[in-house]
């Protein structure tokens, strides 16, 4: 029984001596591996609690942006090019398969005539106002979630006998003094005279209605000569943006589609990742920081650990441990804790964001991989942690070690 | 000068060995040590602090390097041997017993034993059973479960015999094993070590004290590391 029993530390025999290590002060290690759980407890968490928030904010945009589409003819590329939108624009969207609503809205050229509420002119009192006039189709509120403050719309016969009611957005109302409609209210633009069919409170898209005359197209028509309807807005099912916005010009002018022009909001996608970049660039930075501080408490302790146990690095020298042994020994005790604080802090920064969302009746949304990294991301901060304080071990001399007492 | 083994086959075989540290000013530690160990002796090495007697035992134990001479292990020229085949040899052929113990003090007697198997490749099945019949084999059959703390301070030491003899050795080395130990606990130390003498294991002890380099078969003195006679 000489040198020829192998020579080798195992693995089992390893991992015995680093949980024994560790395990010896309880505390010490607890409060080491601590740095790590808030680190990445506090990276799991703003990654995911920004990702919640962020998932929350695209919610509201996917309703409406999602699902609109707006359709406009560009200018003429010649002199006498027909590139107008046809009157019947609604009505052929709206035979489209996938299209809920559609209307068409025109910004009226009223020859800079004032709106007023008084038939008398008071030198004294401003009270004609420069409002804008809007001629819609009558399925412009349905399209725009139009909600009215008193009143009522008006329909497709105002529009085909042009006659002269306007809704008021109610911006516009404020300004004009028209709080009801008990008494029959009018409204003037210039010279003509318009009974104020009802008053618009809220709108979701298409917002200058509220601050606007809005009057039926027919009218504008015979009385202001609209030529062709401006834009027209499309409300599509979910999910049939892309489709619609594909076959809105071939349907509007089959004989020239590329006169029109469609625009699509941005893609829900896209939306949902700028808006999450900026969120989480701060929270990660944050997280980060807290890493590299745990990063420091590991390397801080395993280096008084080697320091203190000097004396047990000549005992295990003189039983026959390598360079290599010690080495890796520290280096696996560090790992470990690394490795520790990350599966905690996975756990604990996960549960924060379940609780936030709870609170806030948001639906939690996490990466997956992001709880299964922590662990990993722990495990390599404690190997580089350890990396100093274990050379620092590998490096002590047999006989200088063993001459310290502990 | 030369002093050759007592008897039998020679184990360890020192020649002009030196040890100096530093250079500016240069202290010569050891001074031309030649020594033959025999198998089975137990020989003391005695001199007062500073005399090189750690030094020595530091280069018996493959712990130090010489700066001059040969040291043959087992008819194994050492010298030559790279860090970790340095480091084999130890976890299979030396055992120490230190004056300071080193005993691990978050682990019970048997722990601290079986140790001693983690690079020397014992297998793992029966290590408890082998670091139970060793700590037996020092009378310490009734401590086996005791932290280094619950343990008066001969009784430490017979644990860290018990880790040194437990891989078999080829040569025992301790250095000043009754120096922290009062006189009581001291014998008791020396008769262990005695019956693992009686075994066939070599030893080698040193120590300033010659009542208890008395205990040895053979004794040498050093003083400034040089090797004399007898005392």
């Amino acid at each position: 029984m000489t040198g020829r029993r192998r020579h080798r530390l195992s693995f089992i025999d390893l991992a015995g001596e680093v949980l024994a290590g560790l395990l010896a002060r309880p505390g010490r290690t607890a409060l080491t591996v601590l740095g790590t759980v808030i680190g990445l407890a506090a990276l799991v968490a703003t990654v995911g609690l920004s990702q919640t928030a962020g998932n929350r904010i695209v919610g509201r945009f996917d309703e409406l942006a999602a699902t609109e589409i707006r359709i406009s003819s560009r200018p003429p590329a010649s002199e006498g090019e027909d590139t107008s939108i046809p009157w019947d624009a609604p009505a052929r969207m709206q035979s489209l398969n996938g299209v809920v609503t559609a209307a068409s809205v025109s910004t009226v050229d009223t020859g800079g005539a004032l709106v007023s509420t008084s038939p008398v002119r008071d030198p004294a009192r401003r009270t004609d106002l420069n409002l804008s006039v809007l001629a819609a189709s009558p399925t412009l509120f349905d399209t725009v979630h139009a909600r009215l403050l008193v009143g009522r719309y008006f329909d497709e016969q105002h529009s085909r006998r042009a006659e002269r009611v306007a809704l008021l957005g109610a911006t516009a109302a404020e300004r004009l003094g028209v709080a009801s409609l008990d008494e029959l209210s009018a409204v003037r633009i210039g010279d003509e005279l318009f009974l104020v069919a009802g008053i618009v409170g809220t709108v979701d898209r298409q917002f200058d209605i509220l601050g606007a005359v809005v009057i039926p197209e027919g009218t504008a028509r015979s009385l202001y000569h609209l030529a062709q309807p401006e834009t027209v807005i499309v409300e599509t099912r979910i999910g049939a943006n892309a489709l619609i916005a594909k076959q809105a010009r071939p349907a509007l002018r089959p004989d020239n589609p590329s006169v029109l022009e469609v625009a699509v909001p941005a893609e829900p996608r896209r939306v949902r990742d700028a808006v999450q970049s900026d969120l989480n660039l701060l929270f990660v930075v944050l997280g980060l920081v807290a890493l590299v501080v745990g990063a420091i408490g590991i390397a801080n302790v395993t280096l008084v650990s080697v320091m203190e146990r000097t004396g047990e690095i000549g005992l295990r020298r003189s039983l026959g441990a390598t360079k290599v042994h010690i080495a890796t020994q520290f280096l696996l005790e560090s790992s470990t804790m690394g490795l520790i604080g990350g599966i905690l802090g996975a756990a604990i920064g996960t549960s924060v964001i379940v609780s936030v969302a709870l609170v806030q009746t948001w639906t939690p949304v996490l990466n997956l991989a992001v709880p299964f990294a922590a662990p990993v991301v722990g495990a390599l901060i404690g190997l580089l942690a350890g990396l100093f304080p274990a050379l620092r071990a590998a490096s002590l001399e047999p006989v200088e070690a063993l001459r310290s007492t502990t | 000068m030369m002093l050759p083994a007592s008897g039998g086959s020679t184990i360890a075989r020192l020649r002009n060995v030196g040890r100096t540290f530093g250079t500016d000013p240069a202290v010569h530690a050891l001074v031309d040590v030649s020594l033959d160990i025999a198998a089975g002796a137990w020989l003391s090495i005695v001199g007062p602090s500073g005399s090189g007697k750690s030094t020595l035992l530091n280069i018996m134990g493959l712990l130090d390097r010489p700066t001059s001479g040969s040291y043959t292990l087992d008819d194994v020229d050492v010298s030559r041997l790279t860090g970790s085949e340095r480091a084999a040899k130890r976890a299979a052929d030396i055992g120490f017993v230190f004056q300071a113990f080193h005993l691990l003090p978050y682990r019970t007697a048997v722990e601290n034993v079986m140790l001693a198997d983690l690079y020397s490749g014992g297998s793992r099945h029966d290590r408890r059973a082998r670091a139970a019949a060793a700590l037996e084999s020092v009378g310490l059959a009734d401590r086996l479960e005791h932290v280094p703390s619950k343990l008066s301070g001969g009784e430490m030491q017979r644990v860290a015999i018990a880790r040194a003899v437990y891989t078999n050795p080829r040569l025992l080395l301790c250095d000043e094993p009754t120096g922290n130990l009062d006189r009581v606990s001291g014998e008791v130390v020396l008769e262990v070590i005695g019956s693992m003498h009686d075994t066939g294991l070599t030893i080698v002890m040193i120590t300033h004290d010659d009542e208890v380099a008395a205990h040895a078969q053979r004794r040498l003195r050093i003083v400034d590391g040089r090797l004399g006679g007898p005392p």
